[in-house]
């Protein structure tokens, strides 16, 4: 039946096409927004183009680029701390029988299921009496209460599916402990743990009232950085942090979205 | 690969439990260097978890392992170099043929030429010199299981464990594998304990046999004694024997294949045979023998294996046994395993 096989294949690209467009011009207005001197209702174009934004965004001074390095800085440490506490967790959680351990679940799962915000206000006073509020460290320590669950989710799904025999069996191969998570633990694992660190990273790296919060105005990161450049009516460029902001997304779907769709 | 590294393998008075079940009772055990021993039993027995003690994986809760004059009962898995064969071939999925042989030597920092040479050699004795490139998933489940068995015998083990390695073959495929364990087992003279259920594996496979029945061992020997002089009415049940109540209350064991069945108006047996009347139930061809099932005057059940003439159904008939083939056990013996 080539006739149905052609309109199949025709309404598939279609839905395709569809999709890219939808998803691409929000981008393309941001893209054609940060490039615009003045774009003022109902010009379909700007009438005159500008890269005034982007210079500002690059520029020292705006402190644009020291909130990207925050971000990227934070982003990266929250992704590596939560890792190291959500595999030794998920390990247990997905391997290991014992008693209690849907009340566990439910205790690690708390932070996302309670709204942040109510936890965050009574975090705040205990931070600022530790002297962490205002600091990196402090905010760090606030993103890891979202990130550490949801990787931890991630990663119990892989150690479920991980067949455990193969470490004996690497060990009565001469493998030490070490070894063994590094040549056959791991390696299995890469799947899981891309997921599990795009997702902690992603959520570290678009947080915002978190960050308000804990950083009180001292510690500012990209978000915060945008979110100032669109209050101050600049729309290029928050139109340009924008575009800045989304670049790691992009970036790390590219990398691991064939783990994402289950490859 | 050679074989000066394998060692005796000597169990003393070993126990070992899961949680708060015990499995292995006292167990003890000497295999000589580069020997075969078969360790044959039913599943659930604790034979593979005899495996795990010697391979490290399971720590026992008393007794000793010895590796020749070392005891090894405090040594981790990884530094035993006893490697294990599984039920399932167990090769890491992301490495390919070659590196997944290569995986011991690469953990003991073996140059790579040296390395490259190994791996060549393994893989060629287990004929599958060409596979080295290849995926664990582009082989078949023959080639799976020769691969890691290649993968074992690499690294010049001091004992080679091989936990059912062919259970989940089809019986061509194991015995192919059967004559090529074997053959490199004997080539490279390396201490190897196979665990199997299945007494024709064992019996093939193997120098000597150790049964091991509710977590104890109840006889080691080579296949022939099972077959001739079971020690107990345990082991001679698992062997298959016939078993039924003499007249002075023991228990009487023979063979169905040295027993005759003696047809209504059938030859008189030998002077000396014990004749018991009993009741032909149905026979089964098995092609070139049959097999019938009687029942005898006081209940028992057993069977008779041979060039049988043929009986109706419910005919009455006798069963006539060969004194010295009758092996007999003290009335108090437990019928089987457990309680053993």
């Amino acid at each position: 039946m080539p006739a149905r096989h052609s309109a199949s294949t025709i309404a598939r690209g279609m839905a395709a096409a569809l999709i890219a467009v939808l998803a691409l011009l929000p981008l393309a207005t941001l893209a054609v927004q940060s490039l615009a001197r003045l774009w003022l209702w109902p010009a379909l174009l700007p009438p005159a183009w500008s890269v005034r934004a982007w210079e500002d965004t690059f520029r020292i001074s705006s402190g644009v680029l020291p909130a990207l390095g925050n971000s990227l800085a934070i982003a990266m440490a929250v992704t590596l701390i939560s890792l190291l506490i959500a595999m030794p967790a998920a390990r247990t959680l997905a391997l290991s029988p014992f008693r209690w351990k849907s009340l566990v679940f439910f205790l690690l799962f708390l932070p996302i299921l309670a709204p942040p915000l109510a936890a965050v206000m009574g975090l705040h006073v205990v931070f600022l009496r530790l002297g962490l509020a205002g600091t990196v460290i402090g905010v760090v320590l606030v993103h890891l209460i979202p990130a550490i669950p949801y990787a931890t989710l991630m990663l119990v799904g892989s150690f479920s599916r991980l067949e455990t025999d193969l470490e004996a069996q690497a060990r009565t191969l001469g493998a030490t402990p070490m070894v063994v998570l590094r040549r056959v633990t791991l390696p299995l694992l890469a799947p899981g743990l891309a997921v599990a660190a795009s997702f902690a990273f992603l959520i570290s790296w678009s947080q915002y009232i978190l960050t308000l919060l804990i950083g009180s105005g001292q510690v500012t990161t990209l978000p915060l950085a945008l979110v100032a450049a669109q209050r101050s009516g600049d729309q290029s460029l928050a139109a340009a942090i924008c575009l800045l902001f989304l670049a790691p997304t992009g970036l790390l779907f590219l990398l691991v979205g064939k783990w994402l769709r289950g490859e | 690969m050679t074989s000066d590294s394998a060692s005796p393998v000597i169990l003393r008075g070993v126990s070992a439990a899961y949680g708060d079940t015990p499995v292995l009772r006292k167990v003890s055990l000497e295999i000589d260097a580069g020997e075969l021993v078969a360790l044959l039993g039913p599943s659930g027995c604790g034979k593979t978890t005899a495996l795990k003690v010697i391979a490290g994986l399971l720590a026992p809760s008393e007794g000793e392992v010895y590796f020749g004059a070392e005891n090894v009962t405090p040594l981790p898995a990884e530094r035993r170099r006893a490697p294990m064969v599984f039920q399932k071939a167990l090769l890491f999925p992301h490495l390919t043929v070659a590196e997944n042989v290569a995986f011991p030597l690469d953990v003991q920092r073996i140059p790579t030429h040296q390395k490259k040479l190994r791996v060549a050699e393994a893989l060629a004795l287990v004929r599958l010199g060409d596979f080295g490139a290849r995926l664990p998933r582009e082989l078949s489940g023959g080639q799976e299981q020769r691969v890691a068995l290649a993968r074992a015998i690499v690294s010049a083990p001091r004992v080679m464990l091989l936990d059912e390695p062919f259970s989940a073959l089809d019986e061509t495929l194991r015995g192919q594998l059967r004559l090529l364990v074997r053959e490199v087992q004997q080539r490279l003279g390396i201490t190897t304990v196979f665990v199997t259920h299945d007494q024709r594996e064992a019996a093939t496979m193997s120098s000597r046999i150790a049964l091991v029945l509710d977590g104890g061992i109840a006889q080691v020997g080579p296949a022939r004694d099972f077959f001739t002089k079971p020690e107990s009415l345990a082991v001679a049940r698992f062997f298959g024997w016939q078993v039924l109540h003499g007249a002075n209350g023991n228990w009487l064991a023979f063979r169905a294949e040295q027993a005759r069945l003696i047809a209504p108006g059938g030859d008189a047996p030998p002077e000396g045979w014990l004749v018991l009347p009993a009741k032909h139930l149905f026979t089964t061809d098995l092609g070139t023998q049959r097999l019938a099932r009687l029942r005898l005057a006081a209940g028992d059940e057993v069977e008779v294996e041979g060039p049988l003439p043929y009986v109706a159904p419910d005919a009455a008939v006798a069963l006539a046994l060969d004194p010295g083939c009758i092996r007999e056990f003290p009335a108090d013996a437990p019928a089987t395993a457990r309680g053993w």
